[in-house]
């Protein structure tokens, strides 16, 4: 059965470095934004993004963001005469450390939202699938990454049942590192296990697939035009300079 | 005349756990040939499993251990088979949620054809002919997480029988089925069996006697013999637990609803319990037995109905409060083990081990024991909170005639101590012979139970 339908999950986890590598490179905030809103808007044109999730995902992201630009302002270059106490007291700060506060923060969040969004725009087991179909990744690696992701899902479930055991038997004071016992027991069955059920059914490297992922056409061509796009947009930018990147 | 042909040839075979002074030997020389229907008997504990994996040649390469003799499958040293060869052989593990590795059902099931190395279509067309044939249509896109006990059992067994296997070795099939599925795997049994060997590993062995044409034993020294079938005790037979009159109510449940997502699952149910009375439950897989119990139990919410637990609205209990009235037994057995060790387990309770094993057994992880002696540790560690109310899953789930005799009794003995139980399984010669009064959930209603 092959999956001709949407993009390959490969593609967008190629397209996540993509956005991520510039960001990396700049040296502008609105520079790192920018990228952002391009990243997000190309994703959502391809997947469908469970933005319940994402709010929290960015309530969340708030507090390191923060934590992020108080202590830019505080110990980052430019900074040296300039504690945040200046900043309470009505001192003026340096123009140098207010820029390099707004610009790791501004870096946080983008490398840390385009991470996450692209996660959660990925299927883990297509992924794996694509992965193993299109670049020859070992079925051995690629069964035992999928065993893991599932693992985990099996995992909080565990988790849930060894606390209501531990309450049941009146337990449930005892210290965390208790439970983790019984979580490590469980995991290392649940590895056990799958093992011994990959090998009974017989896996091996000649398998074949029931789904296939193909790397089609309009994956490469959607991957080059971002590439295009992407080098234009930059050497636009630079030229007319607006954003400067790291090595200018 | 035709002459059958050797599945597997074995002769002075012995195994041994690394740090265990138990050891399996097998010391006369055997064939199994094809077409065999053999029965796998023995208490408990002795070493069942462990032979079904020799046989499937897990062991020593994947499971370690010492093994020694000669053991050729098809006339080929079963060490020296290839991961095809070795497919060949089907091994339906005894708990199945074991068995699962992948995220949904069709995945599942899949998962052998990928690797025999078929087409797509081929795939396809083999999954949608066996889900017609065993009714699992609407379980293909499902999560198997989200699978009860035995949907997970037909899965698994559904999967290894896609394989298309030459051997087939059964530990337990249809211990988590309900009686329509258990039928279905029975009235197909035949057609399975033809031109296969099969050994199976079944404690409902009624339905085994018209098939079986060869029976092994392993006794409690871990020796394997070959025994004659009317050697078999085929019908078990168990001790009604004697009908007491019930006491005043410990347990109210009325118009309860339970919905999973949109789906209804239990709908305007109603209930009462008194001390000392044991109800029985049984239904179809996925039907909402074990919901039920985890409701009383207070692990989740109904959406609508109220519970009164002695005389006190279910509400008004705190956690500790209503744990200290209500236990629970879980299905899969190693939900309840948090400790080292067995004696770890039970505590101070130490006139419960008994019930495990033997007394070595003390020292042993949990994780390390058979399934029944699991499931009895796990009895063991309920029964030694002493609680008014106890809920139990599958109970007798790996146990054969005599542990569930002694079930049997301890429910007796409890009940005379006014301690009631609501008991679910599919194990209908269990459940009758334990409960006053059966119940069934049908169609997401409770109602009484008719044959």
């Amino acid at each position: 059965m092959k999956n001709r339908d949407y993009f390959n999950d490969l593609l967008i986890l190629i397209l996540a470095f993509l956005y991520l590598l510039p960001v990396l490179l700049s040296a502008n905030w609105i520079l790192n934004l920018f990228l952002l809103v391009i990243a997000l808007l190309n994703l959502i044109l391809l997947r469908h993004i469970n933005f319940r999730l994402f709010i929290y995902f960015l309530l969340l992201l708030i507090i390191p963001v923060i934590s992020v630009f108080i202590t830019a302002l505080i110990y980052s270059r430019g900074a040296e005469n300039t504690p945040i106490i200046a900043y309470f007291a009505g001192l003026p700060i340096r123009e140098l450390a207010w820029q390099n506060a707004v610009f790791l923060s501004s870096r946080t969040f983008a490398l840390t939202t385009i991470s996450f969004v692209f996660l959660l725009g990925i299927k883990y087991d297509r992924l794996v699938l694509s992965l193993m179909q299109n670049l020859k990744l070992p079925v051995s690696v690629g069964y035992a990454l999928l065993t893991t992701f599932n693992a985990f899902v099996y995992l909080s479930s565990d988790y849930g049942r060894i606390r209501e055991a531990y309450r049941m038997r009146f337990l449930h004071k005892r210290s965390f590192l208790r439970t983790l016992f019984p979580m490590l027991v469980s995991a290392g069955r649940y590895a056990y296990f799958a093992g011994l059920s990959l090998e009974c059914r017989g896996l091996n490297s000649r398998k074949t697939f029931r789904e296939s992922y193909p790397w089609q056409h309009k994956d490469t061509s959607l991957l080059l035009g971002i590439i295009a796009l992407l080098a234009i947009l930059m050497i636009i930018i630079i030229k007319k300079g607006i954003f400067i990147l790291r090595w200018q | 005349m035709t002459t059958a042909i050797d599945t597997y040839n074995i002769d002075n075979l012995s195994f041994q756990y690394p740090f265990s002074d138990r050891k399996l030997t097998w010391p006369n020389a055997i064939d199994i040939r094809k077409g065999d229907i053999i029965l796998l008997t023995g208490t408990s504990g002795t070493g069942k499993s462990t032979l079904l994996y020799i046989l499937k040649g897990l062991i020593p390469e994947i499971i370690h251990g010492r093994l020694q003799g000669k053991i050729n499958y098809c006339g080929k040293p079963l060490g020296q088979l290839g991961a095809l060869e070795k497919a060949r052989i089907g091994l339906l593990f005894q708990n199945p949620a074991a068995q699962m590795i992948n995220r949904t059902v069709i995945q599942e099931l899949a998962l052998g054809l990928e690797n025999q190395g078929l087409s797509s279509s081929m795939i396809n067309e083999k999954i949608n002919a066996i889900s017609d044939e065993f009714a699992i249509g609407e379980l293909l896109q499902r999560e198997t997480r989200l699978l009860s006990g035995g949907e997970k059992q037909k899965v698994a067994l559904i999967s290894i029988l896609l394989m298309d296997p030459d051997v087939l070795l059964f530990d337990e099939p249809t211990s988590f089925l309900d009686p329509e599925a258990a039928g279905q795997f029975i009235t197909n049994f035949r057609k399975i069996a033809t031109d296969r060997t099969l050994l199976i590993i079944e404690h409902n062995l009624k339905f085994l006697k018209n098939y079986v044409n060869r029976v092994l034993q392993i006794d409690a020294s871990g020796r394997i013999i070959e025994i004659a079938p009317e050697a078999v005790t085929w019908q078990p037979d168990y001790y009604p637990i004697p009908e007491i009159t019930p006491g005043s109510e410990i347990l109210r449940i009325e118009n309860l609803d339970f919905n999973y997502g949109k789906n209804p699952l239990l709908v305007n149910l109603d209930l009462t319990l008194g001390k000392g009375e044991v109800v029985g439950i049984t239904g179809n897989n996925g039907s909402g037995k074990t919901t039920l119990l985890k409701i009383i139990a207070g692990l989740i919410r109904p959406q609508r109905g109220k519970i009164i637990l002695d005389r006190k609205k279910f509400a008004d209990y705190t956690v500790k409060q209503r744990f200290r009235k209500i236990a629970m037994l879980y299905q899969n057995p190693e939900n309840h083990f948090l400790f080292s060790t067995v004696e770890k387990e039970l505590g101070e309770n130490n006139e419960y081990l008994s019930m495990v094993a033997d007394t070595n057994s003390r020292g042993r992880n949990p994780f390390t024991l058979s399934e029944g002696e699991k499931r009895r540790l796990s009895l063991a560690i309920i029964w030694s909170l002493d609680r008014d109310l106890y809920l139990l899953d599958e109970p007798s789930f790996g146990q054969d005639e005599n542990s569930r005799n002694r079930l049997l009794q301890m429910i007796m003995q409890m009940r005379l101590q006014q301690k009631s139980f609501i008991i679910t399984s599919h194990d209908l010669p269990f459940l009758r012979a334990a409960s006053d009064r059966l119940l069934k959930i049908e169609q997401c209603h409770l109602q009484n139970y008719q044959d």
